[in-house]
């Protein structure tokens, strides 16, 4: 169709969140997962838990913990603040971290970082709209076990003649009941993702209540993510994030590869081709005097990514993946000398 | 009202054909001289005038459309009607002692069952032993157009769910759909029966033999030449042939179709005949199992006897190398499920058939699902397509029928006093058109012994196998008949 149509790019927002989810569910503990440098490097937010090692500890103190491991924490958000972190910045219990590993060490960086879940393997879908049904579709050719209550019955009917080892379970998300039969604590993963927020955060709720171990909700209305966060649903997925995520990467143009925008619209992630006469390139970054509010993460040189030190040096031609505060993006534009134009 | 001139024309047309295929038995007879050219000429000339005793003075036009009664009737009279002709041939060559086993034996060839009242085989003349392989064959053309062309149209026992799917321009008429839907696949069974025929002389059998062999094989009948069946060849070539030739018949011919007109993965894309494939495969591998070390000596010579009698009883052939009689427990007891099975639906197999097994076993698992998870909503399905409910309550309604029969007719031939395994084995082998049993009607043995009332139980049992039950069932019920 993009061919026919010429055109570069569609963007399904539901396609986009199922991806989201996708993503999320390969990663069963963290809050947000992201990909940047053609999905060389991964970005990963992860809450430090109550009783964790890292807790009280500053940023050069986990570096020495963390014995040579190759990753960088590019931001912490604390009760919904930014904070570009500095290596005297200390970790608090409840710090949202953005941690970003290249894909080889992402595994043993999350696993220092408190994740260990293994991937869920039965996975319960509260509400079988379109999203549900893309994702059920996914998950189960992927063989994991796959539930879908969804509570109109001629739905119901529909889906279970086009899913094909997926259960469909005809109720209400909200009936505790149908809940408990359908063996909840035993859920690896619930998503609530009907087209209903408020019901979304009641099913997570309840599926919490009755013991279900990991959750993700779906949640349109930004004004709803913080309220969401505050009541203890942290994995949320937003379908117009999702696609305005997609989108950004499209927009931005000149030297910038790709944008990723992070918490709303709190940070970005931008990805930009080194020039020679850029003020940035040439020395290590500690002496590189980038703005306040902005931090190099990796560097890709070729095809191989190295995540950013003080010593890192950049040559013109590599890629730089910078995650900035959203008032530092212009002044980082402007420090990586790239000509900005919408297209 | 029915129109009763359209069936009798019908009838009547079908008889003449019937008798116009004599010319082949003739001419063999003629050909070698063995004495029954005169039964046959005689017989033809019965089936000339009987023809036109229906035909003719039956002359009201026929109905714009052919509704389901009347093809019912067709179809149930058109089959008896050919298998009373076709015992004629043998009544007035005085090759049995009665017409009830001229009847018999006729019924059995034209169902393609293979259960024979013939003690001595080898002695009988070569023109009637063609016209038994030839009766098989008829029967397997007429089963073919039934189970493919009538059947899913007139909806019985889960057929409709072919109705789309077999060869025809015009999906939804019953007419031009019969003539069709006949002359693409017969063209398929004959381009097989020469094919086969032509491999068996391959093998070293003359023409007659390797002709009738193939009649029987291609309509899954079981009628051989010898009285040791195919094991009188003691030809492992024969056996691998007659082996490969029992699995194509045993599949559905409009996928035959399909392949040889160029879609070369029909079979595989098939869930049916996946199915079936399998289910040999595994019933092979235990019957050789279960033989290996107690009868054979060998892995090959217990894979080539368990092969043969496995495919032979899954397609309801009922072709014999071996007398299974002498066989474990073990493998009697598989063999004996193997005849409920049954080969494809559209093919010349009978049984209760895969497609009703698998959906059987599907809608058997839906409802074990149902209790783990009461809120599910499930479907049955069949690559990957829904399948409607209604065709699932005729598939139960066939297989509730199915045993009910088997229940019944067993408990009458016992009444008969038949021994146990003689009364279950008989009925399971003509019900389901196998033709050998076991015990008195086993392998190595044959239907004569039976007394006259059991050889008349079996033939009914023999028709109403193979026209699917429901087809002649339906006759008995009042409702039928009222306008």
């Amino acid at each position: 169709m993009e061919k026919h149509l010429n055109l570069d790019k569609i963007i399904n927002p539901d396609e986009e969140l199922v991806h989201t989810i996708e993503r999320l569910i390969a990663v069963p503990d963290a809050e947000d997962v992201r990909e940047l440098a053609a999905g060389r490097i991964q970005l990963v937010a992860v809450r430090v838990p109550a009783e964790s090692p890292l807790k009280g500890k500053s940023l050069i103190e986990v570096g020495r913990m963390a014995d040579g491991l190759p990753y960088i924490i590019g931001a912490v958000f604390r009760n919904e603040t930014l904070i570009v972190p500095m290596g005297k910045d200390v970790l608090l219990a409840g710090d949202l971290l953005y941690v970003a590993s290249d894909k080889d060490h992402i595994g043993k960086v999350l696993a220092f970082f408190g994740c260990r879940g293994k991937p869920p393997e039965n996975i319960l879908i509260i509400g079988g709209g379109d999203i549900g049904l893309r994702l059920a579709r996914r998950l189960e050719s992927r063989a994991l076990h796959v539930r879908v209550l969804e509570k109109d019955r001629a739905r119901c009917e529909r889906l279970s003649e086009v899913l094909r080892r997926t259960i469909v379970l005809h109720g209400d998300g909200t009936d505790q009941a149908i809940l408990m039969e359908e063996n909840i604590a035993q859920m690896d993963l619930v998503l609530s993702l009907t087209g209903d927020e408020e019901t979304n955060i009641v099913c997570s709720l309840l599926s919490q209540r009755l013991g279900a171990r990991r959750l993700i909700t779906r949640i349109s209305k930004f004004a709803y993510m913080p309220i969401a966060q505050a009541i203890g649903l942290g994995r949320v997925v937003n379908p117009r994030l999702s696609a305005i995520n997609s989108i950004l990467q499209y927009v931005r143009r000149g030297k910038i590869v790709s944008a990723v925008s992070l918490k709303g619209e709190e940070a970005e992630v931008l990805e930009a081709e080194a020039i020679a006469d850029s003020p940035i390139v040439g020395r290590p970054l500690k002496d590189a005097k980038f703005p306040k509010g902005a931090l190099v993460l990796a560097v890709v040189r070729g095809a191989k990514p190295t995540i950013a030190t003080g010593q890192t040096v950049i040559l013109p031609g590599d890629r730089v993946v910078v995650l900035c505060a959203r008032k530092a993006v212009p002044q980082v534009e402007q420090r990586l000398s790239v000509q900005v134009r919408l297209s | 009202m029915m129109p009763w001139g359209f069936v009798w024309r019908a009838v009547g047309a079908l008889l003449w054909c019937v008798g116009a295929t004599m010319m082949l038995p003739l001419g063999f007879s003629l050909a070698y001289g063995d004495g029954a050219h005169g039964p046959i000429v005689q017989s033809m000339g019965v089936a000339a005038a009987a023809g036109a005793v229906f035909f003719f003075p039956s002359r009201q036009g026929t109905p714009p459309s052919i509704g389901h009664r009347e093809g019912i009737l067709v179809v149930a009279l058109g089959w008896i009607g050919a298998a009373a002709l076709g015992a004629l041939p043998f009544y007035l060559a005085d090759t049995f002692p009665t017409f009830t086993d001229a009847f018999f034996e006729s019924m059995s060839g034209f169902t393609t069952t293979g259960a024979s009242v013939l003690t001595d085989i080898e002695k009988v003349p070569r023109g009637l032993l063609l016209w038994r392989g030839l009766t098989h064959w008829l029967g397997g053309m007429g089963i073919i157009v039934l189970s493919l062309a009538i059947l899913p149209f007139l909806g019985v026992g889960g057929m409709q769910l072919y109705k789309a799917e077999v060869p025809s321009p015009v999906p939804d008429k019953l007419r031009p759909r019969i003539k069709d839907t006949a002359s693409l696949l017969w063209k398929v069974y004959i381009l097989f029966t020469v094919a086969e025929t032509a491999l068996l002389m391959a093998g070293g059998m003359d023409l007659f033999d390797a002709l009738c062999h193939a009649f029987a094989t291609l309509a899954t009948g079981g009628f051989s030449t010898r009285n040791a069946s195919v094991g009188h060849y003691q030809s492992a070539y024969v056996d691998g042939v007659v082996i490969l030739f029992m699995l194509i018949a045993g599949i559905n011919f409009s996928l035959h179709y399909q392949w040889l007109t160029g879609r070369p993965l029909a079979l595989w894309r098939d869930p049916e005949c996946r199915f079936f494939l399998y289910a040999t495969a595994v019933f092979i591998v235990l019957c050789a199992g279960s033989l290996y070390g107690t009868v054979f000596d060998t892995i090959p010579g217990a894979f080539r006897y368990a092969a043969f009698q496995v495919v032979s009883i899954l397609t309801t052939t009922g072709f014999a190398t071996a007398d299974y009689e002498t066989w474990p427990p073990l493998t009697q007891v598989i063999l004996f499920f193997c005849m409920f099975f049954g080969g494809s639906a559209g093919s010349t197999g009978g049984g209760i058939k895969c497609l009703r097994i698998i959906l059987l076993i599907k809608h058997g698992y839906r409802e074990l699902m149902r209790l783990v998870h009461p809120h599910a909503v499930s479907q049955v399905k069949l690559g990957g397509r829904v399948v409607p409910a209604d065709v699932l309550h005729s598939v139960w309604g066939f297989f509730v029928l199915y045993l009910a029969l088997f229940v019944v007719l067993s408990l009458l031939m016992a009444a008969l006093g038949l021994d146990m395994v003689t009364a279950f084995s008989s009925v399971a082998a003509t019900i389901g058109k196998i033709g050998p049993g076991f015990g008195a009607v086993g392998p190595a043995e044959n239907y004569a012994g039976l007394p006259l009332a059991a050889k008349w139980l079996l033939s009914l049992s023999m028709l109403l196998g193979r026209l699917e039950i429901y087809t002649v069932i339906v006759l008995v019920i009042p409702e039928f008949w009222r306008p």
